[in-house]
């Protein structure tokens, strides 16, 4: 086990270095400001001492180096259209995202994971095909697209949910700050009516994610526990009586890994769906401030928050890692 | 010489499957038709795609526009169909580039072993675990705006698959009796690898060609959502979903929900096929 984990934890910072590199190679492609800085007439001499003070006239090692630091330290740049650092946009923004996708991860187990243990325990039965139609049918829709008919139906024709306006209606109170994340807040703060309308604005964009990323889950826990029941201990434990409980556990403690693999992948999906869902529901999230500093070509903040999410998405997976080789001793070779 | 009536899909596509061919066919009923629209649409009589006629915009499907005009005036209808062709080209070109890059590197970290199969196969790890789309975002940002950065940018995204892939099936060859008589009678590892070994994964590349393809398309649709994909004015499905997306809590629905419709047929298609080819290319 501590090897596996000096091995996982030696590619984790393999990884970390790899991003870092890729995004230090992307910001300096996208240039640097300085004859944003300089102005319209300068000289020559002019350049080179704003090139001296940015650092930019220094080797390259020691440029990547002074990013890594300033990465290290929390300094990801600014934002040319917020002037605020970019660190604290995303800050003032990642509660609302953290909202989104932990919804979208809460439907999805409810139902696609769910779904998965049904149509594998009830093979071959309509239920199984019916999941798994439903399944095609997820993996075939796009998620902006499908955000687009859930609101003209929901929001334009049958008036059931609000409109795409973000978190809360347009003049509600915002509940007092302690996480951040308006259902929670509302809950401390004893405010049951911004507690169900921001519950209200959350189900229609999870319900886009989960829908259309949940069918890898249910594809892969279909798949898994089929393969498990298949199995000789399996059919050797039904065949001694064992009593259901005990069947499930065996099964659940074998089929762990894959899931929580899958689950892992789809958080990650989540986060890059959540760009395109945030953009059509005006989600105020990471996702959509990305699209805002694209759209005004501002790079610092796009690749600050690819770094970020690249960190979150490789931590999130080797922690998973960790936990798949702690409950299956197979997976350590 | 076998009877030239006696030839089945089953021996052109190499697979030992019976009734290959209505095994495809739920797939390739909607494949077909998009890939005759994407092949002859010049030669159909539509609208013009890029005329711009402010005078009739935001009119609902009818007789005239099949599918509605959109914001500018646009005929919904011809550029769904125009549409076809570019999202069919982009994502050919992106299972290609990914083939061409992941196949040869698979193929070099499977065959050669040792520390050079342990670098590929950390890289390829460390380049899997990215979210596709940021990275796809990444790599558009880094290249530039064109058509062919966008399927090199998609391209080099999927390739780790075909890597692990192919990496994966030559391995186990490499200790195989006919790869050491090659390698004893002097040829090149070059030619060994690609004489040899690739023709070996080509099944289980080719299986996942239509795999790759939906995936493309998706990024492609979602990358040009975002305003990074395919330059403006040429249609392609997820620009014109987002120049319609502001429009649909007005009641415009026309605009974003026939392109998506059509992202959804496309994708179904390969999607179907893509699940017949890995199940007839598995023993």
């Amino acid at each position: 086990m501590g090897i596996f984990l000096l091995k996982r934890l030696g590619t984790l910072l393999l990884a970390l270095f790899v991003i870092s590199l890729i995004s230090f190679v992307a910001v300096r492609s996208v240039g640097t400001p300085v004859y944003l800085m300089v102005g319209q007439d300068f000289t020559s001499e002019m350049v080179k001492s704003i090139n001296a003070r940015l650092g930019l006239d220094q080797p390259i090692y020691v440029q990547y180096a002074r990013y890594l630091r300033g990465i290290l330290n929390g300094d990801l740049g600014v934002s040319r259209f917020t002037y605020n650092p970019v660190i604290f946009d995303i800050a003032q923004r990642l509660p609302a995202t953290i909202e989104l996708t932990t919804t979208a991860l809460i439907f999805m187990i409810f139902s696609c994971l769910l779904a998965g243990v049904i149509a594998a325990l009830k093979e071959d039965k309509p239920i199984d095909k019916a999941i798994l139609f439903e399944s095609k049918v997820g993996v075939s829709v796009v998620e902006f697209w499908l955000g687009l008919i859930l609101i003209y139906f929901f929001c334009y024709r049958c008036h059931l949910f609000p409109s795409p306006m973000g978190r809360l209606s347009f003049l509600a109170p915002i509940p007092k700050h302690v996480t951040g994340l308006y259902t929670i807040d509302s809950l401390i703060a004893g405010d049951t009516k911004t507690f169900l309308m921001a519950v209200h604005h959350l189900i229609l964009p999870a319900f886009t994610l989960a829908f259309t990323i949940g069918p890898g889950t249910t594809l892969v826990t279909r798949a898994t526990l089929r393969n498990i029941l298949k199995t000789d201990y399996m059919r050797t434990a039904c065949a001694f009586g064992l009593p259901r409980r005990l069947l499930y556990k065996y099964m659940l403690r074998n089929a762990a890994p894959p899931i929580l693999t899958v689950l892992a992948l789809a958080f990650g999906y989540f986060i890059s769906g959540a760009v395109l869902v945030e953009v059509v529901f005006a989600w105020p999230g990471i996702g959509r401030y990305a699209v805002d500093a694209l759209q005004n070509s501002d790079y610092e903040p796009i690749i600050g928050i690819i770094l970020l999410v690249s960190v979150v998405y490789i931590v999130i997976y080797f922690l998973v890692d960790i936990i798949c080789a702690n409950i299956d001793p197979r997976y350590r070779l | 010489m076998a009877n030239i009536k006696n030839i089945k899909l089953a021996d052109i596509l190499k697979v030992r499957k019976s009734r290959t061919f209505l095994r495809l066919l739920p797939g390739l009923t909607f494949l077909i038709p998009l890939v005759l629209i994407a092949l002859f649409v010049p030669y159909f009589p539509l609208q013009d795609p890029m005329k711009v006629n402010t005078v009739i915009r935001h009119q609902p499907p009818s007789f005239e526009h099949f599918f509605g005009t959109d914001v500018i005036g646009m005929d919904v209808f011809s550029r769904v169909m125009y549409a076809t062709r570019i999202d069919f080209l982009i994502s050919i070109l992106c299972v290609l580039i990914a083939v061409s890059i992941g196949a040869p590197l698979g193929a070099v970290a499977g065959y050669f072993g040792g520390i050079l199969e342990t670098i590929t196969s950390r890289f390829i790890e460390i380049f899997q675990s990215f979210p596709i789309m940021l990275f796809a975002m990444i790599i558009r940002i880094v290249l530039g705006p064109s058509v062919i950065c966008l399927a090199v940018a998609i391209g080099i995204c999927i390739s780790p698959f075909y890597a692990k892939l192919v990496r994966s099936i030559v391995k186990p060859l490499r200790d195989t009796d006919y790869i050491q008589a090659a390698k004893v009678t002097g040829q090149t590892s070059l030619q060994i690898i690609f004489r040899h070994l690739i023709p070996n994964a080509l099944p289980a590349i080719v299986s996942q060609f239509t795999l790759s393809a939906a995936v493309s398309i998706r990024i492609v649709a979602g990358l040009s959502f975002l305003g990074l994909g395919v330059p403006t004015p040429t249609p392609e499905w997820g620009s014109m979903i987002q120049t319609g997306a502001g429009w649909v809590i007005f009641g415009m629905w026309w605009p974003s929900v026939f392109p998506g419709l059509a992202l959804f047929f496309t994708i179904w298609g390969l999607s179907q096929i893509s699940q017949e080819l890995e199940s007839m290319y598995t023993l």
